[in-house]
């Protein structure tokens, strides 16, 4: 089958993306050149999210600005910390809307098994960060699998000298679970009933 | 055809995030050997696999096995073994990791070995309660070589039979002396009491490597492994990201 060289460009490059195989990437194409106008909002959106889309030096948050709008606000300055997996948490937490201290993007998780250790994240500079911004407390919203919970008493250990209060959102998700996927209500429940570490 | 079901133990090895929701897992199995299952959905806190099927986890299985699909499918599972101890010790985690990845490199995918798995169950469970992770790493290591078709001679020299031998060589297939080993191409050299230690992990019941203070001979005993085994990089991706010095072992 012949196809316009540009097309076939468009139709691979779709097919990077997760969870896209041929066909939805064939409709997808399709779909765009019988749309002209949202291709070209596309590529505008594409084009400049590929010229400012950075990572914040600070809390390693994805950003348009470096520093961020979070860690650049004075009022966001509350002494908590609130110390998650990914940078899509951060935009889970704001959409919730109860959350008003800042964030640590750790950029995953403690997972020896596939070769992430201490220095594949970004913890070394957390305790110089909770130092520097003077934080009470470091809440860690980590997802409750084996590899989370190490996580989290890795970084409980790391502060212990730091006199920095830290805290677990509660309970409410069952271990194994994955925080972007639990329901609001349960998400605003875990963290409202945050518990201080035993 | 209908695949056959088989219901077996096993231990979770590694998951694989697959789409936004699901899991690939890779399993080391009593009855099937290594296998990787789908499990949909079970990230979703509402799944009834979501608890299941966390890395390290012992749990028991029935999955369809279908020879011609890479990928099988689950249809019960339960957990038999949880080791809380790895959620609050990433330094235990790192030791359980290398086992695992041991595993992974040392075992062909769906070759079943029922020896290889019970060793690899113990080992995890005594590493993981009792410590003295090194010893008993070590001991799994050179019984796994046993089972795997590569039993090394540690108890006298390979060639000439005395019984001071220092150096391991991977050609021989075991100890060789400072003499004889001069010939010998590859050669490994192991600190003494290395060679009577790595003796009476071999030669024990894998409990006595509890008692057996680490002896440091990780490396030496790998890099043999690398070189009777001819994997490629054996040592360096069975060590992985080493323990972190700072955080104590929880
Ligand atoms: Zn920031
Ligand atoms: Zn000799």
């Amino acid at each position: 089958m012949w196809v316009p060289s540009s097309v076939d460009r468009l139709i691979r490059a779709l097919k990077k993306l997760p969870g896209i195989g041929t066909r939805t990437a064939e409709r997808l194409v399709f779909f765009l050149l019988r749309n002209p106008s949202i291709i070209q909002e596309l590529a505008q959106s594409l084009d400049q999210a590929a010229k400012e889309l950075r990572f914040c030096s600070i809390c390693h948050g994805i950003t348009d600005t470096d520093p961020c709008p979070i860690c650049q606000d004075p009022g966001r300055a509350t002494g908590v910390l609130a110390v998650v997996e990914r940078p899509q948490d951060v935009f889970l937490f704001e959409k919730l809307g109860i959350f008003r201290g800042r964030y640590h993007v750790l950029g995953g998780v403690l997972s020896p098994v596939d070769g992430i250790g201490p220095d594949q994240l970004f913890l070394r500079d957390l305790p110089e960060r909770v130092q520097r911004e003077q934080i009470q407390e470091v809440i860690l919203a980590l997802n409750p699998t084996v590899e989370g919970d190490a996580t989290a008493q890795y970084i409980h250990d790391l502060l212990k000298d730091s006199g920095v209060k830290v805290t677990r959102i509660a309970r409410g998700l069952p271990a194994g679970s994955d925080i972007s996927l639990t329901d609001v209500t349960t998400l605003k429940e875990a963290l409202l009933g945050r518990s201080e570490w035993e | 055809m209908i695949a056959p079901r088989v219901r077996t133990r096993g231990l979770v090895l590694r998951k694989i995030p697959y789409g936004e929701s699901s899991w690939i897992l890779s399993l080391f199995t009593y009855h099937l050997g290594k296998l990787k299952v789908l499990v949909k959905g079970a990230k979703r806190p509402k799944s009834r696999f979501v608890s299941t099927f966390e890395t390290f986890h012992v749990v028991e299985v029935v999955v369809g096995v279908k020879e011609t699909r890479e990928i099988q499918h689950v249809y019960e599972a339960r957990t038999l073994v949880t080791l809380p101890e790895l959620r609050t010790s990433y330094a235990k985690q790192v030791w359980a990791s290398r086992l695992v990845r041991a595993i992974e490199l040392l075992v062909p995918e769906r070759a079943q070995s029922r020896g290889l798995y019970s060793l690899t169950e113990r080992s995890l469970f005594l590493m993981v309660k009792e410590g003295h992770e090194e010893s008993v790493f070590l001991a799994f290591v050179l019984k796994a070589l046993r089972t795997l078709g590569y039993p090394p001679t540690l108890d006298r020299c390979v060639v000439c039979g005395r019984r001071v031998p220092r150096h391991l060589s991977p050609r021989r297939g075991g100890a060789v002396c400072s003499a004889c080993g001069e010939h010998e191409p590859v050669l490994i050299y192991l600190p003494e009491p290395g060679i009577r230690t790595l003796q009476t992990l071999y030669g024990s019941s894998l409990g006595v490597a509890t008692q057996v203070p680490d002896p440091g001979l990780l490396e030496p005993v790998l890099r043999y492994a690398e070189w009777v085994t001819g994997i490629d990089g054996l040592t360096e991706r069975v060590l992985g990201p080493s323990p972190p010095p700072a955080a104590p072992a929880g």
